[in-house]
């Protein structure tokens, strides 16, 4: 290592991290603000939770049959329930009084008309009084008690006509799924793969997006602040040779972007766990387990994609006069790494139209995505192809980053934007 | 190759688009010397100053410093120049004592010699006081006499110091004039400033060059100018060479 590349890196990391627009926007906010979220919408759906639980459902038997004494008990069962003793055209002014969640109206006949071999209504209404999210819970769990009294009164009619179980006839068919993933059997129904293959395929392209997003925006500051605090000209005329000069920048903003994404993705951690437990789902975690050598695969790709991305962004804010027209200036390279991350999530590339195919396949940034699928799917040589081109656009930006660093263009270049005519005569700096 | 000649620039020409802030412009300065570039505003002294400095590049002619070419040979050039841009930052965020140590970290060779460049550096600046605050805690000329003394204190070959003591108070101008002045007579520092403060230029350069639109139009020592164009001081010169030029 060149004597004065440990100096530069120094002031860069330094400069960068004493940064309150960075330490505290990019990396305290982001890994504290996740967890917060993440405590807030749990607290909130816990008890919208509760609260859905001990909404009563009011009931208007008209029948009292057999029949109608089943779904009685199966709504009994899943939380409290007012029987209403009342004529059937005051029974839903009552229930309102009540402040029941629900009105049930089991009509006259009801039983009987089951018993003839015939469908039977049955009313339910259910009352959006305080909204949100506690009424759609409250929903589901009326839905699913009326579902398991509609099975029981299944399972009876069917023995009054029949010798055979009832359970067959029901559910005749005992399923055995297993799923084949990368030329293993896995004893996984393939519903659950698919989701925890989504969710890998969706979370690793937004996490990849997010790093990158990140080091462009902290490496385009490192740029763009020394001209506008007037420091390049200084660092330009020291004893360092251009190269190290753009090294040190490169390096030290993927280090101060790499405790950023770690603090983010800290904080996205936990923001999914806490979501998790609020909605009681279980996570598809360990279903498909990375292993250590796609970790790292995914973690070279990543870099190359960084190399390219911080190269890029140092490119851009050499041509900005400030910190946020850079950072103005590197939105717009987002587009190229939105874009291919999106439309791949959902689609595979073969699926698109011709067109968009070589468009996408062109832009550099689509190779992670491809690259991190390719790692899922086991497809190496695809993936090496993929990284290679990530590579090879890295080179080539960093060549033409160099080339910039040790011309003059570094400090005299400029994109104006707008529709200002350039001012001609006296432009000093 | 090595040259006693501190400073040799001839024939250079820069454009800056239609703008042409240099037309041939050619001076010498020895070893030793404090040589001041005068002239009015957008005559080309800061792009003189930048191309000595290895900021910019020359459309054509030569420019050499102790012999080496700025453009060909600029890596030889940073090691022995030091230069004090018209309008100096330091980082905001570090303090100034971290500026200074980070500044003498590419000209000391041991520690000792960067710990003796950095007390240079506090003393030249006369920041005692406030060296460990932090930058953006000073004041504007604070800030200039913080870049000053980053400039003097490395010890180069040639300083290249545009408008040094713009924005300082009397006392810190007189200060670093001093500092100036000592510097050239105990280690043999050959300085190349750009002044408005004819004052300045008149007490402390051997030679004065007047620039004007991009060229040289008279250069000499104060003394000489003044009986050459019977002026009582150089703001008079000043004036009469640029109006009949
Ligand atoms: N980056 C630039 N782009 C375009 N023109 C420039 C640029 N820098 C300087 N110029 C032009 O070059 C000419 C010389 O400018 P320079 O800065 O060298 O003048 P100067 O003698 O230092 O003036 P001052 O006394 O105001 O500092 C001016 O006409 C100026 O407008
Ligand atoms: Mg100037």
């Amino acid at each position: 290592m060149p004597k004065v590349l440990a100096p530069l890196l120094k002031k860069e990391i330094l400069d960068l991290l004493r940064d309150p627009k960075i330490l505290i926007g990019m990396i305290v906010l982001p890994a504290v603000l996740y967890p917060v979220m993440g405590a807030a919408m749990r607290a909130s759906m816990t008890a919208a939770g509760r609260a859905a639980l001990q909404l009563p459902v009011a009931v208007l038997d008209l029948d009292r049959s057999f029949e109608s004494e089943i779904i009685v008990s199966s709504l009994s069962e899943s939380g409290e329930v007012i029987t209403l003793e009342v004529e059937p055209d005051k029974a839903l002014d009552k229930a309102l009084e009540m402040e029941a969640g629900a009105l049930v109206v089991i009509p006259e006949g009801f039983g009987e008309c089951l018993r003839a071999g015939k469908r039977s209504p049955i009313e339910i209404h259910v009352f959006f009084e305080s909204g949100g999210f506690s009424t759609q819970m409250f929903a589901g769990r009326l839905e699913s008690a009326i579902e398991s009294a509609s099975k029981i009164i299944s399972a009876y009619l069917v023995s009054l006509t029949s010798n055979v179980d009832p359970e067959v006839i029901l559910n005749p068919l005992e399923l055995d799924y297993s799923s084949v993933f990368r030329g293993e059997v896995l004893d996984v129904p393939p519903q659950a793969l698919a989701g925890a293959l989504m969710g890998q395929m969706t979370t690793t392209p937004i996490v990849a997006m997010l790093v990158l997003m990140f080091a462009m925006q902290i490496a385009a500051t490192s740029v763009a602040v020394e001209k506008e605090e007037r420091t390049l000209e200084t660092l330009l005329t020291l004893p360092a040779s251009r190269r190290n000069i753009l090294l040190a920048k490169l390096v030290g903003s993927a280090f101060v972007a790499s405790l950023g994404s770690v603090g983010v993705m800290a904080g996205l951690w936990y923001y999914l766990k806490m979501m998790n437990v609020a909605f009681e789902s279980q996570p598809f975690e360990g279903l498909v387990t990375i292993s250590s050598k796609d970790l790292a695969l995914l973690a070279v790709a990543l870099m190359a994609a960084n190399m390219l991305a911080l190269t890029l962004a140092i490119i851009l804010a050499v041509f900005a006069e400030n910190v946020r027209s850079a950072q103005a200036l590197v939105g717009n390279l987002y587009i190229l790494i939105f874009i291919p991350a999106f439309m791949l999530m959902f689609a595979d590339i073969e699926t698109l139209p011709v067109a968009a195919k070589y468009v996408l396949i062109a832009v550099p940034f689509t190779h992670l995505a491809l690259a991190t699928q390719h790692i899922t799917w086991g497809e190496y040589t695809m993936y090496a192809v993929n990284v290679l081109y990530l590579f090879v656009w890295s080179a080539a930006s960093m060549l033409l980053a160099d080339r910039i660093f040790s011309s003059e263009k570094i400090l005299t270049a400029r994109i104006r934007w707008g529709w200002k005519r350039r001012t001609r005569g006296n432009e000093i700096k | 190759m090595a040259s006693e000649q501190a400073v040799f620039v001839a024939k250079l020409t820069k454009s800056y688009g239609k703008i042409r802030a240099l037309r041939g412009l050619s001076f010498r300065i020895e070893k030793g010397e404090i040589y001041g570039l005068i002239g009015p505003n957008g005559a080309g002294k800061t792009t003189t100053l930048r191309i000595l400095a290895t900021l910019i590049q020359p459309d054509s002619g030569e420019a050499r410093v102790f012999g080496y070419d700025v453009v060909k040979n600029a890596n030889r050039v940073r090691a022995i120049i030091s230069y004090l841009p018209e309008e100096a930052g330091a980082y905001r965020n570090l303090s100034g004592l971290e500026y200074l140590k980070f500044m003498a970290s590419f000209y000391a060779t041991d520690e000792s010699s960067l710990q003796e460049m950095v007390e240079e550096g506090i003393s030249i600046s006369g920041l005692e006081g406030r060296i460990r605050d932090k930058v953006k805690t000073y004041s504007q000329g604070m800030k200039r006499r913080l870049a000053l003394a980053r400039t003097l204190m490395v010890q180069p070959k040639l300083a290249i110091l545009d408008e040094p003591t713009s924005g300082l108070d009397v006392i810190h101008a007189h200060h670093v004039r001093s500092v100036i002045k000592r510097y050239v007579e105990d280690r043999g520092l050959t300085v190349l400033l750009s002044s408005h403060n004819m004052l300045e230029v008149e007490t402390l350069c051997d030679r004065v060059g007047l620039l004007h639109k991009g060229n040289l139009v008279e250069e000499g020592p104060p003394e000489e100018l003044k009986r050459k164009h019977r002026a009582a001081n150089l703001e008079e010169v000043f004036v009469e060479v640029t109006a009949i030029a």
